[in-house]
């Protein structure tokens, strides 16, 4: 697949993509499971498991229930408990109240999270203190430059 | 020299000591400064508690800041830790907003909800620069509850009281940076902690490691002893 080509994919509706959608006006009470990567702009209440596969609570997604996913990408708001074995990724406009169990969590600058992130992983954690902080929120270059550092 | 700050007297020439020895302006004597709006300046505090944190194998961790995506990351990637984050800034914010003469300290009393002795580390950043006397008691007995025996507490201190109604959110650039970023806040730096006021309002707890920093802050690491210590 050429760029333009790649580029074209991502900017189609989810539907569009081969990806289950769930609709502005569609409201769900009750428990949601599936197969495959799910999309959400309307209402769901209750519990979700994606098990193996991806979760978008889409900017216009109202979500109030118990996550269970591989990942979870949040641009709109999400009301409960996440739980995640890869990743849980809340946007800038994303707002998640609950707790987060995942080995990586980003959010980035302007989203809202209430609640506490469990990164606990099992085996050996590498000691790394003197290393770079990796950003959910990346700087630019020219800022970086620009703002002072001053020694102490 | 501060305003009013007078040559000759004892009041005066105690500011003075105090303000030499420990870095910072009495309470009461206040700069016209602000805060930067965005800067980055070293800290010595952050890979201590990152290194002292290491012997917990999973430590929990209370964060009283605000919410700063990059401060969780590093503190997953370094500490296979989990993360309570109670944003107290925003809470004062609109509580002090909404009723600007009552004290915090009811609130303050009540409002981390964790389960005693449960946490290995707070990073208090420098919510208590804001609060005064009966309320950073309140602040500190309730952390003082939540904190494991041998559990740390990473507090800084201003030691120069600046006339400028923000706070600053902490950004970890790594283990000894910090970005400093103002942030508009319903209440101004209220006292300057002196080194001993640290201690009494602490007195439950030992002090681990205090670094004086040139950009008028103090670095203040505490412990919660393993058996307890009497107050006085």
């Amino acid at each position: 697949m050429s760029p333009a080509e790649i580029v074209s994919s991502i900017e189609k509706p989810p539907a569009e993509r081969g990806m289950a959608l769930i609709g502005r006006s569609v409201v769900i009470k009750g428990e949601l499971d599936g197969s495959e990567d799910l999309t959400i702009e309307g209402h769901v209440e209750g519990k979700i498991e994606l098990r193996d596969h991806t979760l978008t609570v889409g900017q216009n997604g109202r979500i109030k229930a118990q996550v269970f996913a591989k990942s979870v990408v949040v641009l709109g708001e999400l009301v409960g408990n996440i739980n995640a074995s890869e990743k849980v990724d809340i946007r800038d406009a994303g707002s998640v109240d609950g707790d987060i169990i995942a080995p990586r969590v980003a959010i980035a600058e302007g989203a809202h999270f209430r609640g506490s992130i469990d990164m606990q992983r099992k085996g050996p954690v590498p000691a790394k203190a003197g290393g770079p902080a990796p950003s959910a929120v990346t700087v630019p270059a020219a800022v970086t430059q620009l703002t002072p550092r001053v020694g102490s | 020299m501060s305003d009013g700050e007078d040559n000759r007297s004892l009041a005066g020439w105690w500011t003075r000591v105090r303000r030499a020895w420990f870095g910072g302006g009495a309470q009461g004597d206040r700069t016209d400064a602000t805060f930067a709006e965005d800067v980055v300046y070293t800290s010595k505090a952050v890979r201590r508690l990152i290194e002292a944190m290491h012997v917990f194998p999973s430590p929990v961790i209370l964060d009283l800041g605000p919410v700063i995506g990059s401060n969780v990351t590093f503190l997953g990637e370094h500490l296979n830790c989990k993360v309570h984050l109670e944003d107290l800034f925003s809470d004062i914010d609109g509580l002090v907003r909404r009723s600007p003469d009552d004290s915090l300290a009811p609130f303050l009393a009540t409002r981390l909800a964790q389960e005693p002795a449960s946490v290995d580390a707070v990073l208090a950043w420098d919510v208590l620069d804001y609060l005064d006397a009966e309320e950073a008691a309140a602040l500190v007995a309730r952390l003082d509850r939540l904190l494991r025996p041998g559990g740390l507490v990473m507090a800084f201190f201003t030691t120069v009281l600046v006339d400028d109604y923000a706070y600053r959110k902490y950004i970890i650039e790594d283990a000894d940076h910090l970005r400093h970023r103002r942030v508009p806040f319903a209440r101004q730096p209220n006292q300057v902690w002196l080194g001993g006021d640290v201690e009494r309002l602490f007195a439950s707890m030992e002090v681990v490691d205090s670094y004086l920093l040139t950009h008028h802050q103090r670095e203040t690491l505490l412990r919660r002893p393993a058996v307890a210590r009497q107050k006085g």
